[in-house]
């Protein structure tokens, strides 16, 4: 594994939690500068800078060869919705992490706001901080969309934050963030947004399909509801009125068709559809995600929630939980290193097994590719046979592009049903299951 | 009872089937209290080891020693003391609680131990309706007139898959207890298992059980007998084994009315086995009823029909649990043990005698188990198929209906083609090899076995139980398909419902006949490969569970059958193919598609099912694509939950078997059986 120069740091605080959204964080209420609000924040922060300074290096940055230890050249920050936290505390934790690994001064620094939680002025104090790229969730351009997903902003602020993102000098890149599929989102209404998105020229758009996460308000509105026969959605409500409270969520076909619309109208608008649900300008791809795609390189993570991936076989995640998480960096003085809590695979098989299936999913996520050269040079000639025959006994030709270089899956159609592909993959490849 | 039905609609009902069958094995009840069979459903198949190994009372001897054998443990008694009698019921009529009540009245075994078992074993005819396994029990009575006599109950299993081990088990007795529910009446399964003790010449007692019921109508239930059976019952017993009425009434009768077996211990020994199962720690032990002559400690015998030897090692009576005696003589029932490998040597219906001093004729009714309906068992996981054909082996050395022969198939890999006598016996086999063995089976849709005359010169016939082995329609002449008696008792209610049904399965309307007010018999013969499948459970359905069915092979008949071959992606799916009539193939084809459209999941690309005979295409259908299935966000933390999903996904998928490019999940292969039939056209 090459030298780790990577960092993801979870910020989780967030006003109100999204109709989406499972993920873990650590809610503040609507008003955010409150007292008791920042009180929480710092000492959150403080956790986290303690972390970052108890954290090693990786084995692979230790037994770097080339000199020094090379700095952090992506760090990413991500939530929650970072843009709650005062400038100074995210100042504190970018100057933990440039005293304990180092910054490159060409790093990509990122960051997810969210509109209604920031002004051009908070703004310009974080890119004066070192954050260089945006990444701006306003999910949908449809008012009623909004409301139903529970987001916490309008569509007025997010036009506010939309100008103030545009005008700021210090933003060399930003993205802008669209979720498909949404409960009540219309194709119609899905042409428009898009067609929005590229009016307002951003270096890069993230279009999310919507899942329906178990635990989540969608996910009570309409998991019970989805087993209608092959795919084809019944929303069954009990009572009239919570109907009228839910819209429709599009059914599979209406949203692999929102999936469609968007590979063709954005690529169309001189976008790269570089990953399942990335687009980007050439040259402006968000170099901190495709870290974890090519699966040969890994990275720090910081904070609750935070998975990091420092040698092969050694993926860990951090607690979910507020109070665990502080429990967990409480012990970390007495840890020799992260990795001893680290998930450790027992056989090489296993690890190899892992490998290949990391190199594969994550490959086949982007325009790019899985690396047949690579694949063969780390894994050798039987897998890379046993793979090439699977693809052609498996997969329907039309979702599959294959040379002796690359294996890629077609945009969109293939790209669409990448769960089934590589699952039908994992069947028919034996290295993948036996020894 | 009179219950068979398709394995396939069956699952909630396993565990009773699952029972029996580990009460075969599970050292028959050795010693436990418990005549019946008891409950031991949902065991594992380590724990039903472990349970028999507690019960067996006698440990395990090392060679060359013999059991020690207390003189007094046995009450001796002449001949014309000895009483074997049978009990014949329909489910739920109370033949459990009878034959529990009659052992503890004649004191044979502690009221303390069992109580458990009552309850038991009601559960289990609940449940199922099944007696779990054949067994018998020696019981001491003193009768009003001041003697003492020997009574032997012997137990017959309640399942028409199981009507040769009905038949033996009837043969080994003099008489029988014909018991009725007072508030029902007469079933199917009676009336068969009636004429069964008719043609063996048993005396028959008739028992009106649970007459303490409100709803009991002595009455109408004596008429029945009569006008169904044509029994007397004039002296018919009125009982409630639950509230113990009438038990002596009946110890009396079977003493008075049952004839003593003729005693011929001066002739050369001939027994009948009407019982063998295989304990693990001491072999097969066989339990029989000696007909002539005696059997002792240390004779050599032979088994006249498979002419297997054997040396008594044990030999003695069960109480029910085994006791072990010096000598057996004519009109005694008991086991023996001798080193015997396998039930195959030792079968039902055969017949024991002296190596040194052999019998000129065996006993007659010997007949080898023909299997009457057909699957395809194939390990879901291909690398498995030594261990399936491991305990393929294993089951056989206990069940000598069981046959098999390996079958190989592109899709399905390599498995085996199994022959059972029923389909209750079929999924009794399922059951053990899914439980005790661990395995993971793909069952393809049973099948009966047909007669294809060839049109060679010779006419050649050919045994046809796969039908993706049909040969050709060219190079045959005609197909021969077997026909069953079928016999359904009704209320009248349901008697247009059912005759409907019957018809729709290619059933010849016979008889029809009133037994009593509101209940009606109706004979058919219908071709049985009509009646395994979901007939049982319309059957049921349509009659709110009321209605009960027996039946009989009959005979095989010409028809004009055809084979429905499926082509799933344009490619023949074999396992998926069936021989049905010409006038129902195309329905059948229909909702074969349709089903199998239901039953396949989605894939990744659009999948054309076809149904076509021969060349010609009769139905057609598609599954469309599948459009989306993708993790939308893939970063750090959402790796390893996207590698959990996958593997998930692929584990699924490696259960399903490939046809081409297309993944068939397990469910599928029993398409046919979930057809609705009822449909109009």
């Amino acid at each position: 594994m090459e030298p780790i120069t990577s960092a993801y740091l979870h910020l989780p605080f967030c006003r109100r939690r999204c109709h989406y959204c499972d993920f873990a964080i650590s809610l503040v209420g609507d008003d955010a500068e409150s007292h008791i609000a920042l009180q929480g924040m710092r000492r959150y922060v403080d956790f986290l800078i303690r972390e970052i300074a108890l954290t090693p290096y990786s084995s692979s940055t230790c037994d770097f060869e080339g000199g020094d230890q090379p700095p952090l050249r992506t760090v990413f920050f991500g939530g929650g919705t970072p843009s709650l936290l005062p400038p100074d505390l995210l100042g504190s934790v970018i100057e933990a992490l440039r005293e304990r690994f180092g910054i490159d001064p060409d790093a990509e620094i990122s960051m997810e706001m969210d509109p209604g939680t920031f002004d051009a002025e908070k703004l310009t104090q974080y890119v004066d901080l070192g954050v260089n790229r945006v990444s701006l969730g306003l999910q949908s351009f449809d008012a009623n969309v909004l409301k139903w997903a529970g987001r916490g902003h309008t569509l007025e602020e997010s036009r506010e934050a939309l100008a103030a993102v545009r005008a700021n000098r210090g933003v060399e890149r930003w993205s802008l963030d669209l979720i498909s599929g949404m409960p009540g989102l219309t194709k119609e209404a899905w042409s428009d947004s898009l067609k929005e998105a590229i009016d307002v020229a951003p270096h890069h758009i993230s279009v999310y399909d919507l899942q329906v996460e178990e635990g989540t308000l969608f996910g009570s509105w309409y998991n019970a509801s989805r087993i209608g026969e092959n795919g084809t959605n019944k929303t069954m409500v009990s009572n009239l009125n919570s109907r009228m409270a839910r819209p429709e969520l599009p059914s599979e076909d209406e949203s692999a068709e929102m999936f469609h619309m968007a590979s063709e109208t954005l690529r169309g608008a001189g976008y790269e559809h570089y990953e399942v649900s990335s687009y980007a300008k050439v040259g402006s791809r968000c170099a901190h995600n495709q870290v974890y795609w090519t699966g040969r390189q890994g990275w720090y993570g910081f904070g609750m929630s935070a998975t990091s991936f420092t040698a092969h076989g050694k993926q860990f995640a951090r607690p979910r939980k507020m109070r665990d998480y502080e429990a967990y960096v409480e012990a970390m003085a007495a840890f020799i290193d992260e990795p001893s809590r680290a998930r450790t695979i027992k056989s090489s098989f296993e690890a190899r097994a892992e490998a290949l299936l990391e190199r594969l999913m994550l490959g086949l996520r982007t325009r790019n590719g899985v690396d047949l050269v690579h694949l063969r040079q780390d894994f050798g000639d039987a897998v890379l046979a046993e793979i090439v025959s699977a693809v052609r006994a498996g997969w329907p030709e039309e979702l599959v592009e294959m040379d002796d270089y690359r294996l890629t899956l077609s945009d969109p159609g293939g790209m669409l049903v990448s769960t089934q592909l590589i699952s039908t993959l994992m069947v028919r490849v034996s290295s993948l299951h036996t020894p | 009872m009179s219950g068979i039905a398709p394995s396939a609609a069956r699952g909630a009902t396993l565990g009773a089937a699952r029972a029996r069958a580990l009460a075969r094995d599970g050292g028959g009840g050795d010693a436990s209290a418990r005549f019946f069979p008891t409950r031991r459903p949902r065991l594992s198949g380590r724990r039903a080891v472990r349970v028999r190994a507690a019960d067996t009372p006698v440990v395990p001897k090392r060679k060359g020693e013999r059991v020690k054998i207390d003189p007094n443990a046995v009450l001796q008694v002449p001949a014309k003391n000895i009483r074997n009698f049978s009990i014949i019921a329909h489910i739920d009529h109370g033949k459990s609680t009878l034959a529990d009540t009659l052992i503890s009245r004649t004191g044979t075994v502690a009221d303390r131990d069992m109580e458990a078992q009552l309850l038991d074993s009601m559960d289990i005819e609940r449940e199922r309706g099944i007696t779990i396994k054949l067994n018998s029990a020696r019981m001491n009575y003193t009768a009003r007139n001041g003697e003492t006599y020997v009574l032997n109950l012997i137990d017959t299993p309640g399942h028409v898959d199981f009507s040769y081990e009905v038949s033996r088990s009837l043969a080994a007795c003099e008489g029988a207890l014909l018991v009725v529910d007072a508030s029902q009446g007469v079933e199917a399964q009676t009336v068969a298992n009636v004429y069964l003790a008719l043609e063996n010449d048993l005396e028959i007692i008739p028992v009106l059980n649970k007459i303490d019921l409100p709803g009991a109508e002595p009455e109408r239930v004596c008429r029945e007998i009569e006008d169904v059976l044509g029994l007397d019952t004039s002296q018919a017993v009125q009982a409630s084994a639950k509230a113990n009425i009438g038990m002596e009434d009946i110890l009396e009768q079977i003493v008075e009315l049952v004839p003593p077996p003729p005693d011929t211990a001066d002739q050369p020994l001939r027994a009948l086995i009407f019982d063998s199962y295989f304990d693990s720690y001491r072999g097969v032990v066989c339990v029989f009823r000696v007909v002539d002559g005696t059997i002792s400690v240390g004779d050599q015998v032979k088994l006249m029909n498979t002419g297997a030897p054997a040396t008594v090692d044990e030999v003695g009576i069960m109480r029910p649990n085994k006791v072990p005696v010096t000598t057996l003589s004519a009109g005694e029932v008991g086991y023996f043990i001798g080193n015997i490998k396998s039930v195959a040597d030792a079968r039902v219906g055969d017949t024991i005698t002296s190596a040194k001093k052999p019998a000129k004729e065996p006993l007659e009714g010997y007949a080898e188990a023909t299997p009457m309906v057909y699957c395809g068992l194939f390990p879901t996981d291909s690398d498995r198929y030594d261990d399936l054909r491991e305990a393929l082996g294993k089951l056989q050395i206990n069940d000598a209906a069981l046959c098999y022969e390996p079958e190989q198939s592109s899709a399905m890999g390599f498995g085996f083609r199994c022959g059972f006598l029923g389909l209750l016996h079929m999924e009794i086999v399922q059951e053990r090899l899914e439980r005790e063995y661990n395995l993971d089976l793909i069952t393809t849709a049973p099948s009966v076995v047909y007669k294809v005359y060839m049109n060679d010169a010779e006419q050649t016939c050919v045994d046809c139980a796969n039908p993706a082995s049909l040969p050709d329609a060219g190079k045959r002449d005609r197909i021969e398909e077997p026909y069953v008696n079928l016999e359904l008792i009704t209320p009248a209610d349901y008697v247009g419902s059912l005759m409907e049904l019957s018809t729709q399965r290619r059933g010849e309307f016979i008889d029809m006949t009133y037994l009593s007010e509101g209940r009606t018999c109706l004979k058919y013969e219908i071709p049985l490969g009509e009646v395994v499948t979901d007939f049982f459970d319309e059957l049921k359905s349509r009659s709110k569970g009321y209605a009960s069915m027996e039946y009989s092979f009959l005979e095989y008949r010409k028809n004009d059958m055809v084979r429905l071959d499926v082509m799933i992606n344009g490619e023949p799916a074999e396992p998926l193919a069936c021989i049905v009539h010409k006038d129902k193939a195309y329905a059948m084809g229909r909702g074969l598609v349709d089903k199998l459209k239901e039953l396949i999941p989605r894939q990744m690309f659009r999948i054309p099912i076809q149904a076509a005979i021969g060349a010609k295409i009769i139905a057609s259908t598609s599954i469309s694509a599948m459009r989306k299935d993708v993790l939308a966000k893939c970063y750090g933390g959402d790796i390893s939950r996207k590698k959990k999903l996958l593997k998930k996904q692929a584990a699924g998928k490696k259960r399903m078997k490939q046809f081409g490019k297309v993944e068939v999940p397990q469910e599928a292969f029993m398409a046919v059986l979930k057809v609705d039939q009822n449909a109009p056209n």
